[in-house]
Order: C-alpha cells, then sequence, then structure tokens
C-alpha cells in the first residue's frame, strides 16, 4: 500500500471514531463468561473454557460495531451475554444505563423489547409450524403489544343466553315455590320462589325480588368477564395494519403472511428473522452472522437492508461475523478478538492499515483474506499453527503462540488494551 | 471452445455439452445443462458461481461420482483421447485417485472416523501404485516389511504438506485433529498418487482465513512443485482472484463467463458476472451501497426457457426487444469477446456485432470500462 493511502486512513480515522462518552449505549466493563468443562467420575468441573475474557468496550448509539475473529474466539458468546440470554460470569454490561447482569427478571423482559437478536442460521431460528403472521406477532403477545385478553363475542352471547335463560325461567316458573336443586339420596336442596302470576302484583313487592336482582347482575358482570378472558390471537386488522408494514420494510409482502418458513428461500427466512427483531421496535440489534449461510447476491440484499434499516431507525448494531470485506463494509467500529479477548478496537479500515499501526494480528487476518481483486496486492504474513484451545489459553499475550513478532516479554506479561489515538486501542506490547 | 492465446497449449480434459440430470420426487433437476469447456495442462481454473449452479456437478462429473438420483444424460468428458463417461468403472477407477484427484470441502465427513489417518492415507498406495521392494523374493508380499514402506511414504508426504509431528500423526484419528490439519490430511491423500489433476471442490470454504491462507498457500506451492493442473471450484470470488489463471462463471448449470482472471476481474461483460462482482463487499475499496442481483436463483426442476439468467438480467429489460426475440427463447452460446474470452450473452454478442461494423475495439473496451 502507497504512503499516501496510509496518511489518508489515519485522517478518516480521526473524524470517525471519537464519540462523546454520555452517547454510548452499550457500556461493557471487564466481562468475563467461563463455561464449565465437567469430567469424571461425578462430573466434577475440571477446568473452564475462557470464551469471553475480560473484555471492556462502548457502543455510540446509532453506530454498529463489528466483531470479528476466528471460530472459538468467543464473538457469539460476547453478542448473547450482552443480551443475558448467557448469564456472565462476572463483569458489568450497561444498556442504557441499565446494569443488565442484576436486573431483576421482570424489568428485564421489559428491556428485552429495546434488544433483539438476528441469528446465524435463518433455517434453524423460525419455527417450522408458525406461520409469518404468527412468527411476527408472537413477540408481540409476550409483550402484550397485541392484547391477548381479547373480548370474544361468540363466548360473550353464549354466556348471556344461558343468563337470560336462566332468568326468564325464573318469571316462567310462576307454578312452583321452589326450584328443586336436591339430588335424591345426597342431599335435598331448594331455592324457594315467590309466587307469581302476571295479575299478582304482590310480587314486585316480594322481599325477595331485589336478592334476584342482585345476584344476577353479579352473575351477569362475572359471565362479561369470563367472555373477556377467553383466550384469543390478534385480530386480522392488527396483522395487517402493523405486521405487513414492518413486512414491507424488510422487502417482503402481503401474500408472505400466510406461508410457512419451509417455503421461502435463506434469504427470504433471514429477512423473516430481521422482521421479526423489528417487531418490538428496538434500540440495539445483534446481527450474528446474519449473511453466514446465503449467497453473494443475496448477501447483497440483506447487506444494503440492513443498512438502510439502521439509517431510518436509528439503530444500534453489533455486527458479528467471520468475513472482514462483510465487517468493514457494515461497521464504523471493528473489534477484532482472539481467544476471548480483544486483539485491538479500531476504525473499518484497520484490516488495510499499515502493519506498524495495529495489532499484528489483524494484520495477518488482512493480509490471509483473499480479495476478489487480482490486482490488489499485499503483504501477506501467513500464521503458522492453529488456534490453541481456549479451555487452556497460552499464558501471557494469548496470541504468541502463532505472533510473528513475539518476545519473551509476551510468553508471561499480558498485555493492555491500550488507547492509541481517537478511539484506536491495541492490546500489544510492541504498539 | 478453443482460445486464440492457448491454442499451444496441451488440452489435459475437454468437456463437450455435459448434461447431468437429478430425478427426485419433486421432478427432474436439470443441473447441468450442456457445459463445453477445457482444462489446459498446468493451468489453474476456477469455476465458480452461487449454490445450486452446477460447479460440484461438473467436477463430480468428471470423476464419475454422480450417484443416484443423479445421471449424466449427455456428454463426453476426454482425458487423454478416451472418454470418462463412457469408460468401464475398472478403467475409471484406475484414473479416479490416481491421475484425477479430489479434495473435499469436509474433510470430516470424507475421513473415516474408526481409522488411524496414517492408514488412510496409505491406501492410496496399496491401492494405485505397486510396491515392488515390499515383494520377497518367492513374489510374496513381506507384509511387515510392506508396512514399514507405508509409513515411510505417508510420512514423506505428511512432510509435504506440512503436517508437524508426522510420526505421531500416522496412528491419530481423525477426530483428534483441527480443521485445518484434517484438509492438509486430505491433500496428502490427493497428491499421493501424484496425480495430473487435482480438483479442489470448496476445499477451504469450512475454514477460518488464517487456516484458509495456510491451505491456499500450501496448494499454490504444490501446484508449482509437482505441476499438478488444479480445478478450484468455489462461490468466494476472493480466492478466484488469488489462485487462478482462468475462471468459468456458471449460472443456473450453464456457462456464462470464460475468461482469464484479471480480464474477468476487470473487463467481465456478462451481466450475472458483473452483477456478482459488484455484489461483494471490499476490503481496501469500501462501498457505500452494494448493486445487488434483483431476483432468486431458478428453480431447475423448471428453469426458465432460453437464457437462464434473463428474469434477473438488467440488459435484458433494457433491450426488451432483444428480450422478446431471444433471451427468452434461445440459449446464448458462449461467443468469444475478446480472444480467449468467452461470454454467453444474446444482448452482448449483438452488441458486438454492431460495433464489429464500425468500432474499433479500443472504443468497445472504453465503452464497457465506462459502464
Amino acid at each position: 500500500m502507497a504512503q499516501a493511502d496510509v496518511e489518508e486512513s489515519s485522517v478518516e480515522l480521526k473524524e470517525e471514531v471519537e464519540t462523546p462518552d454520555e452517547d454510548n449505549l452499550i457500556k461493557v466493563r471487564n466481562l468475563v463468561k467461563f463455561f464449565p468443562i465437567t469430567g469424571g467420575l461425578l462430573s466434577k468441573v475440571i477446568g473452564y473454557v475462557h470464551a469471553v475474557d475480560h473484555i471492556s468496550f462502548d457502543v455510540p448509539k446509532g453506530k454498529t460495531i463489528g466483531v470479528v475473529g476466528e471460530s472459538g474466539c468467543g464473538k457469539t458468546t460476547l453478542g448473547r451475554t450482552i443480551l443475558r440470554l448467557v448469564e456472565p460470569t462476572s463483569g458489568e454490561i450497561y444498556f442504557d444505563n441499565h446494569d443488565i447482569p442484576n436486573l431483576p427478571s421482570n424489568q428485564m423482559r421489559h428491556l428485552r423489547r429495546r434488544m433483539q437478536i438476528v441469528f446465524q442460521d435463518p433455517y434453524a431460528s423460525l419455527n417450522p409450524r408458525m406461520m409469518v403472521k404468527d412468527i411476527l406477532s408472537e413477540p408481540q403477545m409476550v409483550h402484550r403489544r397485541i392484547i391477548q385478553r381479547k373480548f370474544s363475542i361468540p363466548a360473550f352471547v353464549f354466556l348471556l343466553i344461558t343468563f337470560l335463560g336462566f332468568i326468564v325461567s325464573l318469571i316462567i316458573n310462576q307454578f312452583g315455590s321452589a326450584i328443586d336443586l336436591s339430588l335424591p339420596g345426597v342431599w335435598s336442596f331448594s331455592i324457594p320462589l315467590p309466587s307469581f302470576s302476571p295479575s299478582d302484583l304482590d310480587f314486585l313487592n316480594s322481599s325477595l325480588f331485589p336478592v334476584v336482582i342482585y345476584s344476577s347482575f353479579a352473575l351477569f358482570l362475572l359471565f362479561l368477564f369470563l367472555a373477556y378472558s377467553v383466550r384469543k390471537g390478534p385480530s386480522q386488522n392488527q396483522i395487517n395494519a402493523y405486521i405487513l408494514r414492518i413486512l414491507r420494510e424488510v422487502g417482503l409482502d402481503k401474500e408472505h403472511l400466510n406461508r410457512f418458513p419451509h417455503e421461502f428461500s435463506g434469504g427470504q427466512r433471514q429477512r423473516i428473522c430481521i422482521a421479526r427483531a423489528l417487531v418490538l421496535n428496538p434500540d440495539f440489534l445483534v446481527l450474528d452472522e446474519p449473511t453466514a449461510s446465503v449467497d453473494v447476491s443475496v448477501q447483497a440484499r440483506v447487506l444494503n437492508l440492513l443498512k438502510g434499516l439502521q439509517k431510518k431507525r436509528n439503530l444500534t448494531y453489533m455486527f458479528i461475523s467471520h468475513d472482514l470485506s462483510v465487517v468493514t463494509h457494515m461497521s464504523d467500529i471493528v473489534m477484532v478478538m482472539y481467544l476471548g479477548k480483544i486483539m485491538e478496537i479500531g476504525p473499518k479500515n484497520i484490516f488495510t492499515l499499515a502493519a506498524s499501526k495495529v495489532h499484528p494480528y489483524t494484520s495477518a487476518l488482512g493480509g490471509a483474506l483473499p480479495v476478489p481483486d487480482p490486482t490488489y496486492s499485499k503483504k501477506a504474513i501467513i500464521l503458522k499453527g492453529d488456534v490453541p484451545s481456549p479451555a487452556n489459553p497460552p499464558p501471557g499475550c494469548v496470541f504468541h503462540t502463532r505472533c510473528p513478532e513475539a518476545q519473551k516479554i509476551c510468553t508471561t506479561d499480558e498485555p493492555e488494551l491500550k488507547h492509541k489515538e481517537h478511539g484506536h486501542y491495541i492490546a500489544c506490547h510492541f504498539r | 471452445m478453443t482460445s486464440v492465446i492457448d491454442q499451444d497449449q496441451e488440452k489435459i480434459l475437454k468437456i463437450r455439452g455435459l448434461r447431468v440430470h437429478f430425478y427426485t420426487f419433486e421432478g427432474v433437476v436439470k443441473a447441468l445443462d450442456g457445459i463445453t469447456f477445457d482444462v489446459f495442462k498446468g493451468e489453474s481454473l476456477g469455476l465458480v458461481g452461487e449454490t445450486g449452479c452446477g460447479k460440484s456437478v461438473t467436477v463430480r462429473s468428471i470423476m464419475r461420482l454422480i450417484e443416484e438420483p443423479g445421471k449424466i444424460v449427455e456428454g463426453e468428458i476426454d482425458y487423454h483421447g478416451k472418454d470418462i463417461l463412457t469408460m468401464k468403472d475398472k478403467e475409471v477407477r484406475r484414473i479416479r485417485g490416481k491421475k484425477i484427484a479430489m479434495i473435499f470441502q469436509d474433510p470430516m465427513t470424507f475421513l473415516n472416523p474408526v481409522l488411524r489417518v496414517g492408514d488412510q492415507v496409505s491406501e492410496v498406495f496399496l491401492l494405485h501404485q505397486e510396491i515392488p521392494e515390499a515383494k520377497r523374493s518367492d513374489g510374496k508380499i513381506d507384509k511387515k516389511k510392506l508396512k514399514g514402506l507405508l509409513r515411510t511414504k505417508v510420512t514423506d508426504i505428511f512432510k509435504i504438506v506440512r503436517l508437524p509431528d508426522v510420526e505421531e500423526l500416522y496412528d491419530r484419528y481423525p477426530h483428534e485433529l483441527s480443521g485445518g490439519m484434517r484438509q492438509r490430511v486430505m491433500i496428502a491423500m490427493a497428491i499421493a498418487s501424484n496425480p495430473d489433476i487435482m480438483i479442489a471442490d470448496e476445499a477451504t470454504t469450512a475454514l477460518d482465513v488464517t487456516i484458509q491462507a495456510q491451505i491456499l498457500d500450501l496448494l499454490n506451492d504444490l501446484k508449482d512443485e509437482l505441476r499438478t493442473t488444479l480445478i478450484f471450484v468455489t462461490h468466494n470470488l476472493g480466492i478466484i482472484a488469488n489462485m487462478c489463471d482462468r475462471v468459468i462463471v456458471l449460472y443456473g448449470g450453464q456457462i456464462v463467463e470464460v475468461a482469464e482472471t484479471v480480464e474477468l476481474f476487470q473487463k467481465s461483460i456478462h451481466p450475472y458476472t458483473r452483477g456478482l462482482l459488484k455484489a461483494i463487499p471490499l476490503i481496501h475499496r469500501p462501498k457505500r451501497e452494494l448493486d445487488a442481483i434483483s431476483g432468486v436463483v431458478p428453480n431447475l426442476v423448471t428453469p426458465p426457457e432460453g437464457c437462464r439468467f434473463h428474469p434477473r438480467c438488467y440488459m435484458a429489460a433494457e433491450n426488451p426487444e432483444i428480450k422478446e426475440r431471444l433471451c427468452v427463447k434461445e440459449r446464448p452460446d458462449p461467443y468469444e469477446y475478446f480472444p480467449g474470452h468467452f461470454v454467453a450473452c444474446h444482448v452482448r454478442r449483438l452488441e458486438r456485432v454492431d460495433e464489429d461494423a464500425g468500432l474499433k475495439p479500443e472504443t468497445v473496451y472504453e465503452k464497457i470500462e465506462t459502464q
């Protein structure tokens, strides 16, 4: 890369990453998630998988943070932990100044409306037995956006008729003096009735009459309540008005409402997943490899859709992916993870910056990516070996086993995530 | 399809009018619709396309690995003057794995989980090579000696594919290896018999970027060392740009464009190739918005008539007259747009024919670049 390019990109860096502190929607401090490994006869805990290991970062409102790393680096776990889909082992997460890990579950449920996730595999994350309209109305039912206890007219009419029947039977029952409710041989019980004939208006002065009226009114109220509390789904109108709007926003239409997930292609399914996340009008979306399972031409449309939605709804994204070019395209800030730790947080162009300005792992990732441009030349440092097991990460800097620049200090001392310039953080002894 | 540039090169494979159908319950899937191309000796050829474009079916046909319910309906695959498709099974077995080797996408499913990896690789030698050293004076095979010989041969191959601790590795089972190491074992199997042609079918798709870079680097070096022909099947245009000399772009079971790599990336002509190139985000040249191709990949049970790309094609939409007359009715044949650069598109062909009448080639280049 030419010198001029490098200078140009560092200028960009100044403009992009400077954000005032109060605008941060998400604040993460020292977040840790260890998964226990059990073994032996009594399933004793014999070790921990260090999925997320003391991570701190901020996400400004309306921006996209891209999380990049190889498989097993903890990027998916990070996304899930922030939403508390996985309970963190320790550390602090603040979402709009709410302390997420210590929030009581009922308040958490309220907050979940504002933070949603789109999963990697649209084939596995949609219930195959639910129609699109049900998939899209379910989150609203859970969050009481659609009132589930709908007034059920047939149930009400049915109950009203029984009730009126009872009253009428009382009135018509002018010959007897009581309603016999006794079961022969078990008990004997009868409701006494006033004697009544149409010409005898004494009935109205009977002392029992107000009791009958009051009790029947109470029964009526009970029936009304019962009729009201019969569970019923949202009405067709509610679906049409709101869900259709969301569905159109993601590029699907009315005819798709009554279809099942298997009738859709991968890209369309991912759109349904995005629509489901949008239904509750969230502020923050975790996008966990949303285009990993679709083709290039479809990927382009999904990415464009996500970018458009972000602009329109002022969404904050956490974009998790292993595809460097997709992350670069989508993000304002890029976070590079390796074995549960942050190696670098920087502007989106870190993969093409000069190697001396970024973490060795970042430049190695950038160099390893095959760029679809035969004229683009790059310095390829091919990393040796495999990623070590996250159950037993190396001491010191976790990257030292593969780092081309590793020195003695790297094997013993863990580098801090140091602030370089304008929101550019690097965890390396030599940067 | 002969190209002007490569006429002096020897053709190692000639594929003519290959048509493969899959007979499923939903109907006949016309996976390949008459594909014709050549593979030159020593080149690395890329086959690229989206899911269901027929790239894997093409290479599996070359290995004659199409299984029920699939069937090669028509076509010819000429390898050293013999048609692979009409060969006897015995003859095919002598070629498959020995002369033409394949590296598959997912090494976990193609390695036998209950056999040691070393033994699996040594099978290649047992099947395809005579080992005269292992014979005793009475002509029978000394099994102990054979085992030792195979072990050294396999460990040598392991060293070539840069696997660590080869002696120890011989006795490992596949699940004990990492993804990158398994893929190296697969490559070791492929190169063990010193093949003429190596086919890598999405060989690095399941791997991480850094491991992918290692494997690609290895394949590149092996190709130079062993002087094999490499056929790369992938959906990743980045790998094509870095690994291949020549590219074939497939769409819906038809070839849409054939060109040398640099030419394809700089002067792609077919509307599909162009759309594909515009749809990928680039790390070194950020785009504000990606240009997506509208519509979806066709269902190959009922593929569109004529050019299979026409329902999604912006060029056909811009030229409704040509679309009505040709695109929807006639299958476009590859047309040599530039020397060695073939394009299967009616609109492009007619455009070129018009320009040949009046304009100089330079202006054609210019026009394409500005578009």
